[in-house]
């Protein structure tokens, strides 16, 4: 129900401020002036590839998009957090990145920084990155500086982003960004710490706090009072909250409240709110639609130089609230003593780690100190992990896009980390010496500093199986070849995707490049990794997860991996590999983002629950009746415009090709239940019959015909049904409340909206039957004039009648008699040699395949029969192709939480407290952590189980024979004292106390893999060494217990 | 893509978790061995989430003497999801759409996954005690239902005559005959739900006034749609 009229959203953006930023020296140019001109780079220009950030903008919008393209950013530090900043800033599409770094590049570098390879050490590190960062978007100019920092360096920037940077660098930079309307992003992580801080000036604007669709409700009472109070509908909660600013439109009687300006609202209850005095306006009599309406927020952000004495500081973990301070003054105890050693405190160097604790407590006197969490800041001072900056550094550039955009509410002001749980749980003074963390010029030094060289060999010697190779599994990828996984001689990784790679993709997908596109994705993606770190065994496949790919993901792949990471868009495969995951008993690291959400789920075998045990609430799905009849907001209409495509262009084109094909299909159809037999086959008939076209014409005659029948007949019949003034028996308007009065529209051929459903409506039809279509709209408009459409003619008045007729139509259509006569008026398949059609696959992202022009002509013209707001193209799309909306920095972020479960894996932790959950939604902004659940456990008789447990029955007996129902039965009584009363494999029931007597007769005797093949009309595969059985028990006492399922190995 | 074929779409349902295939199966076994007044389920030994049941028109509706098979499609987000419910056998019926589809907001809005099928089943035998023409979906029967009650009732006896009896609307096997118990008592029962203030309205079992007042109508509409 949370409609969101595109008319009014636009009134709403309209109404933004410019944001703080106004300033405007050179390079930088003030948007939305000229048109595009078809620069390969951002110019300034409005013009937005959507093809390219299609995903993006459903995030962002357009006008945070166009903001974007219009700033300059320089990224100071070009380490792996530097790195992982420009990547997700490229690909976002701002106008230009500057790198700067004076530095050579180093060995420890290469234990984050994914650009740069070993033969670049001792190469300038923002240089060597360039040309690989600029790869990423062509829209974007990347250049690079090595000058010193100075102030003539820093003024032609919107944003200035430092990482890998000196207090005192931080300190005048920030003064001086401060007063000159510069956006001032710092960033720094230390191993397992991470540490960024915001000042976005002194009144930053902030246009949308929170990234969501205005809600809006449908009203059903407003008193007139001081205040007066506002009922809705009991269709849905509002969920409004007090504070929220609200418009209204439509409501009768107290017209007032459609002319003011946007009013605040008290929240009453989930179905009403108060809102200013309104005991002057008229007296309400129906409707109305309240809406909210998004206030310009302004934040005021004080300078580095004050923020570091005043901190403010955002709380990430809940369970640590305390340490944020501890690590504000510890960070800069860190700084003082690097000044003053010019290096910093050495990896588990416990003299350095004393100094810093020292230095700390002259930062902070008196405070109260955890001097554990500051040895460990400086133990890792050096340490570089490629999941803490891909975190850190998905925040920071999110930053830097509110900072530039005034879309989403920023970071006030100081944000710390850390994720010391990765650390070994047990005997750590022991594991991580000074010996072990040494740096020892490999690739992998930042991350020995902090995990010693063991877990190094540890993470080299891992299987693990990457399942999905899109935006989320790009990310894993790089982690894994940064962090070594599988890059021992014993290791490997194989990622499988089935799909191709896109355009869409290629602004978060970041491994893929434009000439990639309609390559495989695993094949490109492994590739590129190789190319990050070439130790890597990475291995591609081109299968989709599931029962029929069980042949190549058998027992022995399953077996030899030491955990799966799950990069999947739905949810199917998820559970799918979920179960999988359970029965070989591996660990999963499972991710997700939606927009600027996105969670982190850790299942950990014997350990945790598993990822179905708690499953999301579905998205409500739309009633029918409401669809059919009585839509009342544009995801009603675009659902039917689907609806429609489908049953015009897919299905009927099916069908015709089955019964052209198949000689059983008639037989099959008469099989079917109801009145499904005479439907499929009269479809049939019409599709090759009745309404086959010779040619164009016919085509678009169809078309303009399939429009009146819609647009005008069938809501005129529906208003004959239900006339406006209709009363229901309560004596209330039939058309009243939800139900939106509709009213017939007349063809207009000079009407473009028409004139776009005929031109899609006729090609897609066309295309159906494989004729030839036209996109000329001159030709079809004179083509249209000569379209008779027969008259409409209500079924008005003569109900007795017409009902005798239709039910006499309908007592023959179960008839024979009438299923005989519609085959004998089939045209043989005989007669329609080599005839086929071809159905439409319905498809979102190609702009020129007409599929998405339908859909918005249809679904606009059905909400003009409502009344409803029409979408454009952009929102349609969004909301008829189910489009995700994702950016590469939530992916970025969440993956990298992902990979710091996967070093407490690899390590085995065995304390549940030791892993954590995540939760984030950028645009709020939030992070929280929670820990995994544990598994539930159960009991019977004496037993506790969970859901890693089972039962292991050898179906092959020593004498070669397989176990018979009767003797599987007779087992669980005598080896458990349990009494099967049903018994299942997967959706099949094998046995249940409740079967036939002659059936179970039957069955008692047979193996059990024949009574599976018999029941599921499946044969066992070769493949296949173990059945999964369901049981359903009682006890002694005859008592209902639940009990683990079976493993019946059979080979 | 619902509606089109909706009925019969396969439920392919082979990504239920195991832990909710096991609520699937107790629920359909105690359902079997007991079931709800007048409803009779059909386990498909193939597909256990296919549950095919028939359902005795009650009496003192026009479709009393008749037998409708429905099917109840358990989707893959089931039990987080409500079951979808199709009518196999032709039903005059304001929320049964032209391929049996139905509309009821308890099968909708108001889902929560407790409820479970028995509940989902007698929702739908209590919408053919009450329809409810307000989410209609054969736009006829709730036109006929608002202006003139008797036509409706004259109609769907009419195809109840037709479709319901008789081997047209056959189930797999015939539900032994049942007593006669008044089925409007427990959907009576069902909608007493309390009004605003006042005490709760006492209702004898067996009153059956078939002509109750449009205001009592709305008060068991409104009650059904809470359930």
């Amino acid at each position: 129900m949370s409609s969101s009229p595109l008319s009014k959203k636009r009134r709403v953006s309209g109404s933004e401020p410019p944001t703080g930023s106004s300033r405007a020296p050179a390079p930088a140019v003030s948007p939305s002036i000229t048109p595009a001109n078809g620069m390969a780079k951002n110019g300034g220009e409005a013009e937005i590839d959507e093809g390219l950030y299609s995903r993006q903008l459903y995030v962002l919008g357009h006008e945070a998009m166009k903001r974007m393209q219009t700033s300059n950013v320089l990224v100071s530090g070009l380490r792996g957090l530097g790195v992982e900043v420009a990547k997700n800033l490229v690909l976002g599409g701002v106008k230009s990145v500057t790198l700067h770094d004076p530095q050579p590049a180093a060995w420890p570098d290469l234990s984050s920084q994914f650009y740069l390879r070993e033969e670049d050490v001792g190469q300038n590190r923002a240089e060597a990155t360039l040309p690989r960062l600029a790869e990423l978007n062509a829209y974007v100019a990347v250049t690079s500086t090595r000058q010193p920092l100075s102030q003539d360096l820093l003024a032609p920037f919107q944003v200035v982003v430092l990482t890998n940077s000196s207090l005192e660098e931080q300190l005048w930079v920030g003064d001086f960004c401060h007063s000159h309307g510069i956006k001032l992003v710092v960033a720094d992580t230390r191993g397992l710490f991470g540490q960024l801080f915001c000042d976005f000036g002194d009144d930053m604007v902030v246009t949308d706090t929170n990234g969501e669709q205005p809600l809006s409700a449908m009203v059903s009472m407003v008193t007139k009072g001081c205040p007066g109070e506002v009922t809705c509908l009991d269709e849905a909660r509002h969920g409004f909250e007090t504070g929220d600013f609200v418009t209204f439109t439509e409501v009768e009687g107290m017209e007032e409240l459609n002319t003011c300006g946007p009013v605040e609202i008290r929240v009453l209850g989930p179905y009403t709110f108060s809102i200013g005095d309104t005991s002057g306006f008229g007296d309400y009599v129906r409707g109305g639609i309240v809406t909210q309406v998004k206030m310009p927020k302004h934040i005021r952000f004080k300078r580095l130089r004050e923020a570091l004495a005043e901190p403010e500081l955002m709380v990430t973990d809940f369970g640590k609230a305390e340490r944020p301070p501890i690590m504000h003054w510890g960070w800069q105890a860190l700084h003082r003593f690097i000044r003053q050693h010019g290096h910093p405190p050495r990896p588990r160097h416990q003299g350095d780690a004393a100094e810093v604790v020292a230095l700390t407590r002259e930062v902070a006197p008196g405070a109260e100190l955890d001097e554990d969490l500051l040895r460990e800041l400086a133990f890792q001072a050096t340490g570089d992990l490629a999941p803490v900056n891909a975190f850190i550094g998905g925040l920071a550039a999110q930053e830097v896009m509110k900072a530039v955009s005034g879309k989403f509410t920023p970071i006030t002001q100081w944000l710390y980390f850390d994720a010391l749980e990765c650390l070994p749980e047990e005997n750590k003074e022991m594991v991580l010496t000074e010996e072990q963390c040494r740096p020892r010029n490999s690739r992998y030094d930042g991350q020995i500093a902090v995990f010693g060289a063991e877990l190094q060999a540890k993470l080299g010697a891992q299987k693990y199986f990457v399942v999905g190779a899109g935006a989320i599994g790009c990310e894993l990828l790089k982690n894994f070849a940064m962090v070594g996984l599988g890059c021992g001689p014993d290791g490997c990784v194989t990622v499988t995707d089935m799909d191709t790679i896109e355009k869409s993709n290629l602004n978060r997908q970041f491994l893929f490049r434009p000439w990639d596109v309609t390559k495989l994705k695993s094949e490109r993606a492994a590739a590129a990794v190789r190319e990050m770190n070439p130790a890597l065994r990475v291995s591609s496949r081109p299968d989709r997860v599931g029962p029929d790919t069980e042949r190549v993901y058998d027992d022995d792949f399953f077996e030899a991996l030491d955990g799966v990471a799950n990069a999947l868009d739905n949810v199917d495969a998820r559970l799918y590999m979920d179960r999988r995951c359970v029965y070989y008993r591996k660990p999963l690291l499972e991710s997700g983002t939606l927009g600027t959400k996105g969670n982190v789920q850790v299942v950990i075998p014997f350990l945790s629950e598993s990822y179905s045990s708690s499953q999301d609430p579905p998205e409500k799905a739309i009633p029918i009746c409401t669809l059919k009849n009585f839509p009342n907001a544009i995801e009603h209409t675009l659902q039917w415009a689907r609806d429609e495509f489908e049953g015009l262009f897919k299905q009927p084109a099916e069908n015709v090709n089955q019964y052209l094909t198949d000689p059983r299909f008639v037989e099959r159809t008469l099989r079917l239940a109801g009145t499904q037999p005479v439907e499929v086959l009269e479809a049939v008939q019409r599709s090759l019959v009745g309404e086959r076209p010779r040619g164009w014409p016919d085509c678009v005659a169809w078309a303009c015909r399939h429009w009146h029948r819609q647009y005008s007949n069938n809501i005129r019949q529906l208003l004959h049904n239900f006339p406006p003034g209709q009363k229901t028996n309560s004596g209330t308007l039939f058309w009243s409340g939800p139900k939106r009065c509709p009213h017939p529209l007349v063809f207009d051929p000079d009407n473009p909206l028409h004139l776009d459903y005929v031109m899609a409506a006729a090609n897609l039809f066309a295309q159906s039957y494989g004729i030839g279509g036209s996109r000329d709209r001159g030709a079809v408009a004179e083509l249209l004039r000569h379209v008779r459409v027969p008259p409409f003619a209500p079924k008005a008045g003569v109900r007795i009648h017409v009902s005798d007729q239709e039910l006499q139509s309908a007592a023959t259509a179960l008839d024979d008699g009438r299923l005989e006569e519609l085959k004998a008026s089939l045209p043989s398949p005989e007669e329609l040699p080599g005839f086929r059609m071809f159905p439409i696959d319905f498809e979102k992202d190609d702009d020129t395949n007409f599929h998405m022009d339908f859909i918005v002509a249809a679904s606009n013209l059905r909400a003009e029969n409502y009344d409803i707001p029409p979408a454009d193209r952009h929102k349609s799309k969004l909301i008829a192709g189910k489009i995700i909306p994702a950016i590469a920095t939530t992916t970025g972020a969440v993956v990298g939480l992902a990979c710091l479960e996967l070093y407490k894996l690899v390590q085995g932790h065995a304390r549940l407290a030791s892993y954590k959950n995540a939760f984030l939604n950028l645009a709020l902004p939030f992070v929280g952590f929670s820990e995994p659940l544990a598994c539930p456990r159960n009991k019977y008789y004496e037993v506790e189980w969970t859901l890693w447990d089972r039962f292991e029955v050898q179906g092959l007996q020593p004498d070669g024979q397989e176990m018979t129902l009767r003797q599987f039965l007779a087992y669980f009584k005598k080896e458990h004292r349990l009494e099967i009363t049903m018994l299942s494999q997967g959706v099949s029931m094998l046995y249940s106390f409740f079967m036939p007597a002659a059936k179970l007769r039957e069955r008692h005797d047979q193996p059990m893999t024949e009574i599976v093949a018999r029941v599921s009309k499946k044969k066992v595969g070769r493949h296949v060494k173990a059945l999964v059985f369901e049981l359903c028990c009682n006890d002694d006492t005859d008592a209902d217990i639940e009990v683990p399922y079976v493993r019946y190995t059979i080979r | 893509m619902e509606p089109r074929g909706g009925a019969w779409q396969n439920s392919n349902v082979e990504n239920l978790p195991p832990h909710i295939l096991r609520l699937v199966y107790k629920e359909v076994s105690l359902l079997s061995s007991d079931p709800p007044d007048g409803i009779k389920l059909f386990p498909n030994e193939e597909d256990i989430t296919d549950v095919q049941v028939t359902i005795e028109g009650p009496e003192g509706t026009p479709y009393a003497g008749g037998l409708f098979r429905m099917k109840l499609v358990l989707g893959k987000e089931f039990p987080a999801a409500p079951p979808k419910g199709f009518f196999l056998t032709k039903i005059f019926h304001p929320n049964v759409g032209p391929g049996g589809e139905i509309c009821v907001n308890v099968l909708k809005r108001d889902w929560r996954a407790e409820l479970g099928l028995r509940h989902v089943l007698l929702t739908i035998k209590c919408l053919l005690i009450h329809p409810n023409p307000e989410s209609a979906l054969n736009e006829e029967a709730g036109r006929l239902l608002l202006e003139n009650y008797e036509e409706y009732a004259a109609r769907a006896r009419l195809l109840t005559d037709i479709h319901a009896r008789g081997k047209g609307g056959a189930p797999p096997s015939q539900p032994p005959p049942q007593n006669p118990a008044p089925p409007d008592a427990a959907a009576a029962a069902a909608a007493a739900a309390p009004p605003p203030d006042g005490p709760l309205p006492k209702k004898h079992a067996g009153d059956r006034d078939k002509k109750l007042t449009a205001k009592k109508k709305n008060d068991k509409k409104r009650a059904l749609r809470r359930l």
